[in-house]
């Protein structure tokens, strides 16, 4: 489906001249895998190796429920198109806002999968012994690469929207990897170990969200309740109403979820 | 603003000096090369199964002349938001362009392609004729990375940066010194390695676009009608669109790409502007070694140390010893990459950034074969530095080291050291230098004592 440029731009004029109280929306998801999941492979512990090869560690691409199929990690989030009126902010979101914290534990990031709104500050933890370093390759943002003793902690403010996630990872421990979005707006959600998600508070009307997972990068190509679709660059449009909206389950292939991963 | 319909009209409206640089140029041979590789990356990232368009990246070439001119004749976009001049001087870039030469009054032109283009490339890609026989390869400037710089990871590089390394050359690397240049040579290369970084930096930029921003089969500079009308048609149940509503359409997104193209030229020259201001916070300050000694003197003294026996040499042993620690330790974990009697064989299995962005940590063949195809050289392992050498690339004061140890070498995997104190960069600094001299055979037993630190 292509972007409706000024369809958006004249929605976005609206939204921003119409005086009545705003309406706000929650969008929920579930994702599911289409056929046989894909065993994670072994990760390749090659540094720290007696505090590290006990964690038993995997390549966390594809965190899958064997028996329901349902896809942990998928990532949605509101993408309006540049030079369109951004999202309104919802007044919860206004108060002050919690750090979001990322932790090297047990050789590991954890979570995996992290979003950030710019108000929010990013918290990058070291619970291990050892010392990590956390090198981000942000397009946007001003990129970083740096230690962290063992027991340290760094703080990062972030200002800028980027346009998919980030990856991160740590120059010590080659097998180490997380990724990141950071956003000028609080709508965007990861899906958990039931394959759901919710983003909460999204203003009332028409946008445009894009959805990702590490496995094949924008998810292009899937069965929305049973209908086969095709999303172009992941960009999927929703109405927002007023409540709860849901685009239902949504099935992926398992071959366009591995694809970049082959 | 008036409605354009192609490149060139918006680009003249937008950026009414671009062209002046054009006039009256010489030899039409030299060409930039398209940046191939990060087109390649932005069409896979986008899920184009055929990429780009021959079309579309002529498209982004033509505003790139536009904006920038040619290896001939250089010119420079004329920003609104910006002040292009406080960052590159068009005087000084004149004398780096062109083919080897004078002026007719004496004044040498051509310098860049002179003493640079075989290693670096006419386009400043790292792709000269010779770059392939070399270990690094020669620095690819469009990505706008320098390792060996004053400011941390994420900022661009000084001019003074640049400079020094023009001037200094990079030892233990294919990259001469130019000392024996003019100064005001020195300064015209200098300028022009921005200017080619500006532009690839700008062509990143525009690809990145077209992956994010812009449909399919449309253009960075202006809209397809044919698109506009298949976008029309679906979004009112296939009916076919009025030619009025799809020259519409086509004005309104011309108007858009324009001020696209403005926003993206404007967020790569602000990167180097914002590098220059962040160097004048006193967040930055630099502190001198002397100082930091003499801060430990005091220390010891008033820890017990008798302070007429005190000598110098006994207080930089203790500052050596502290930097091993934390060499050794997790605090500096140093020995992770630069291995447990740093010969710099801790961590073999790397590549620098540049190689990363395109194929990953660890790349599939046929990644390495694709990208291969579209212009990346041979991929090769990065090592951390052996530091028994003593033999410094990035320069041999303690100055450029201590930069090194707190910011980090950008474009390769060591990290900088934001959480240590000015004081301990020091003690590590000293250390690092005391290393070339220190006994292997009696190396501290690094590896069993760091072993108990850590458990
Ligand atoms: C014989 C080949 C060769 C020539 C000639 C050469 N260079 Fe280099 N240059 C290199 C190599 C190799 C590197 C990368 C070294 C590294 O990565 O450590 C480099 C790196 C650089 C860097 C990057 C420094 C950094 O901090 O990242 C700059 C700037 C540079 N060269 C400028 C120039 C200029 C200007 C000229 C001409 C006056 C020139 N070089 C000529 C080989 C060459
Ligand atoms: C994650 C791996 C890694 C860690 C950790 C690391 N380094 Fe490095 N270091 C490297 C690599 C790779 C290079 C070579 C970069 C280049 O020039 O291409 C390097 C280069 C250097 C250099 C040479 C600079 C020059 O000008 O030639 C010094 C000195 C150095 N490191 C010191 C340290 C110290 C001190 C620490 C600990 C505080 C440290 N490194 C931690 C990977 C690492």
């Amino acid at each position: 489906m292509k972007l409706k440029l000024l369809f958006m731009f004249a929605i976005a004029l609206l939204a921003a001249t119409s005086a009545q109280a705003q309406d706000w929306g929650n969008l929920k998801a579930k994702f599911i895998l289409e056929g046989t999941a894909p065993t994670p492979e072994k990760a390749n512990v090659n540094k720290d190796v007696e505090l590290c090869l006990k964690h038993k560690l995997v390549d966390e691409t594809f965190k899958i429920d064997a028996k329901s199929g349902a896809i942990q990690n998928v990532l949605v989030f509101l993408s309006p198109k540049p030079g369109t009126a951004k999202p309104k902010i919802h007044p919860d979101f206004l108060k002050a806002p919690s750090d979001v914290v990322l932790d090297n534990l047990n050789c590991r990031f954890t979570p995996h999968i992290v979003t950030l709104y710019t108000a929010q500050k990013l918290v990058i933890k070291n619970s291990d012994p050892v010392g990590h370093n956390t090198k981000a390759d942000f397009f946007e943002n001003v990129p970083f690469n740096d230690q962290i003793p063992g027991g340290g902690s760094i703080t990062k403010t972030l200002t800028k929207t980027e346009s998919a996630p980030t990856p991160l990872s740590c120059g010590s421990h080659p097998w180490m990897s997380a990724k990141i979005l950071v956003r000028e707006d609080p709508y965007a959600a990861v899906s958990n170990e039931k394959g759901e998600l919710t983003i909460e508070n999204i203003p009332a009307g028409k946008w445009t969200f894009t959805i990702w997972h590490e496995g094949c990068g924008f998810v292009t190509v899937g069965q929305q309740d049973g209908k086969a679709k095709e999303w172009k660059k992941g960009k999927i449009d929703v109405e927002i109403k007023k409540g709860d909206n849901n685009l239902g389950e949504i099935k992926i292939p398992v071959a366009v979820l591995t694809k970049s991963k082959k | 603003m008036s409605v354009c319909r192609n490149w060139r009209h918006c680009l003249a409206a937008l950026l009414a000096a671009a062209f002046a640089g054009l006039a009256g140029c010489g030899s039409p041979d030299a060409k930039f090369v398209e940046y191939r590789t990060y087109a390649r990356l932005s069409e896979k990232a986008a899920g184009y199964e055929n990429g780009f368009t021959h079309l579309q990246r002529q498209d982004v070439n033509n505003v790139l002349a536009a904006l920038y001119g040619t290896p001939d004749a250089p010119s420079l976009p004329a920003l609104a938001n910006v002040d292009v001049t406080k960052l590159l001087d068009i005087s000084k870039l004149k004398l780096a362009a062109g083919s080897v030469g004078s002026d007719g009054k004496g004044r040498p032109r051509g310098l860049y392609r002179e003493h640079c283009a075989h290693c670096h490339g006419i386009t400043g890609d790292g792709n000269g004729p010779t770059a392939s026989f070399l270990n690094p390869y020669p620095r690819d400037y469009r990505a706008g990375l320098f390792k060996f710089k004053s400011t941390p990871i994420g900022y661009r590089p000084l001019h003074e940066d640049l400079k020094k390394i023009v001037i200094d050359g990079i030892p233990g690397t294919a990259m001469p010194s130019f000392r024996l240049l003019p100064d005001q040579e020195i300064e015209a290369l200098v300028e022009y390695v921005k200017y080619l970084a500006i532009r690839g930096e700008t062509e990143r930029q525009f690809y990145n676009g077209l992956k994010d921003d812009i449909s399919e089969s449309d253009f960075l500079s202006h809209a397809d009608p044919a698109v506009a009308a298949k976008e029309l048609a679906d979004g009112n149940d296939g009916k076919a669109p009025a030619q009025k509503a799809i020259d519409e359409k086509v004005a309104e997104t011309d108007k858009q790409r324009l001020e696209a193209i403005k926003g993206y030229t404007e967020t790569v020259f602000q990167k180097w502007l914002e590098a220059a201001e962040f160097m004048t916070q006193d967040t930055v300050k630099v502190t001198n070694r002397n100082d930091a000694m003499r801060v430990l003197r005091e220390e010891l003294v008033a820890a017990g140390s008798n302070e007429k026996k005190l000598t110098d040499e006994m207080v930089l042993a203790e500052s050596q010893q502290r930097g091993r620690k934390l060499f050794y330790g997790p605090i500096g974990n140093c020995f992770t990459c630069h291995g447990p009697t740093a010969l710099g064989d801790g961590q073999l299995g790397d590549y620098d950034g540049w190689t990363v962005e395109l194929i990953g940590k660890t790349p599939k063949k046929e990644d390495i074969k694709d990208y291969i195809k579209h212009g990346m050289p041979e991929p090769r392992n990065i090592r951390p530095r052996n530091l028994r050498h003593g033999v410094y690339r990035g320069g041999m004061r303690p100055l450029d080291l201590y930069w090194r140890v707190r910011n980090g070498i950008e474009g390769t995997p060591m990290p900088g050291n934001d959480k240590l104190k000015p004081q301990e960069i020091w003690h590590l600094v000293n250390y690092v230098q005391s290393l070339p001299y220190e006994q292997i055979s009696n190396p501290y037993e690094a590896v069993p004592e760091n072993r108990r630190e850590r458990n």
